[in-house]
């Protein structure tokens, strides 16, 4: 089954442990990381935070890529999260996915608004741009009910 | 006196410093952070930084989260240290016991640490903790109790 990629600038947190996870009946969250597999603190509270019977792996990205092309193929429900759009376009050189969910993606100079939760800077609608080109579609969804904003048709306009 | 930081999803940590302020009056040393969706977390860990030194008066801070796990909580725990405490499922009860058993003589803390036991700081987390556990009720329950 394909994974669930979510870029999130905050990772695990409630919106992911309170909707995401029963929503889509989700078995494992791979946290793709760079500076998460360091950080012991993070990862033990992340792995306290989701509920016992789902699995937790924290990679960096380049790992998360290899680890899931790995385990392809399985019934396993995963969510893959990611901080930014960086790390999902070096993600999907690894390992490429068919959609992307952005989810959080915090306001900075210059940056345009999207949503109440997402604004983008000028290179990831480029970097989005090229992930749509080459066959991924992207939303913008912070929650599972919401609907979704389409990037394919907006960032095509 | 033991500071104290709220710092929950969105105003609810500005409503509970509102009623806690209702019931008892001024609440000295309470900060509060509330954290909305397009916030940045680099800034809100800034945020949460200048607040815990702005309450500390040298007996520590306790920082008071809705939600294991949410995004405050997550931000909160990188300031664990001797001096810094987290106690997460904040409620009116919880804030109103605290109310009560922040106050102490200065550099109690450091004493008491001093002293090898656990410090005064992890004693009144864990009591406000309990307190706001005993204070969650079905009153059906209660009534079937007293009936039976």
């Amino acid at each position: 089954m394909n994974p669930f990629v979510r870029v999130d600038n905050r990772l695990v947190h409630g919106q992911i442990i309170a909707t995401w996870q029963p929503h889509l009946r989700l078995t494992r969250f791979v946290v793709a990381n760079d500076a998460l597999p360091e950080n012991e603190l993070q990862c033990t509270m992340f792995r306290m935070a989701i509920p016992p019977s789902v699995d937790l792996e924290t990679l960096g990205v380049e790992e998360a890529g290899r680890w899931l092309s790995e385990h392809h193929g399985g019934n396993d429900r995963t969510m893959v999260i990611v901080e930014n759009v960086t790390d999902a376009v070096r993600l999907f050189a690894r390992h490429p996915y068919p959609t992307l969910n952005i989810g959080n993606l915090h306001h900075a100079e210059g940056y345009r608004r999207f949503t109440d939760a997402v604004y983008l800077g000028e290179a990831d609608r480029q970097a989005l741009t090229r992930l749509i080109d080459r066959g991924v579609r992207v939303e913008i969804r912070s929650l599972p009910h919401e609907s979704p904003v389409d990037l394919n048709r907006v960032l095509a306009g | 006196m033991i500071g104290v930081v709220l710092c929950t999803h969105r105003s609810l940590a500005l409503a509970l410093r509102d009623t806690a302020q209702m019931i008892l009056g001024e609440l000295p040393l309470v900060e509060v952070i509330a954290v909305e969706p397009g916030d940045a977390m680099d800034a809100l860990l800034a945020r949460l930084r200048d607040a815990i030194d702005a309450v500390n008066v040298g007996d520590g801070v306790l920082i008071l989260c809705d939600m294991f796990g949410g995004t405050p909580s997550n931000l909160a725990l990188s300031f664990l240290s001797d001096e810094v405490e987290l106690v997460t499922g904040v409620n009116l009860p919880m804030l109103l016991k605290l109310s009560q058993s922040r106050e102490g003589a200065p550099g109690a803390a450091a004493d008491a640490k001093a002293a090898g036991g656990p410090s005064r700081l992890s004693q009144v987390a864990a009591s406000v903790r309990d307190h706001a556990r005993e204070n969650i009720l079905v009153a059906g329950e209660l009534l079937r109790k007293r009936k039976a």
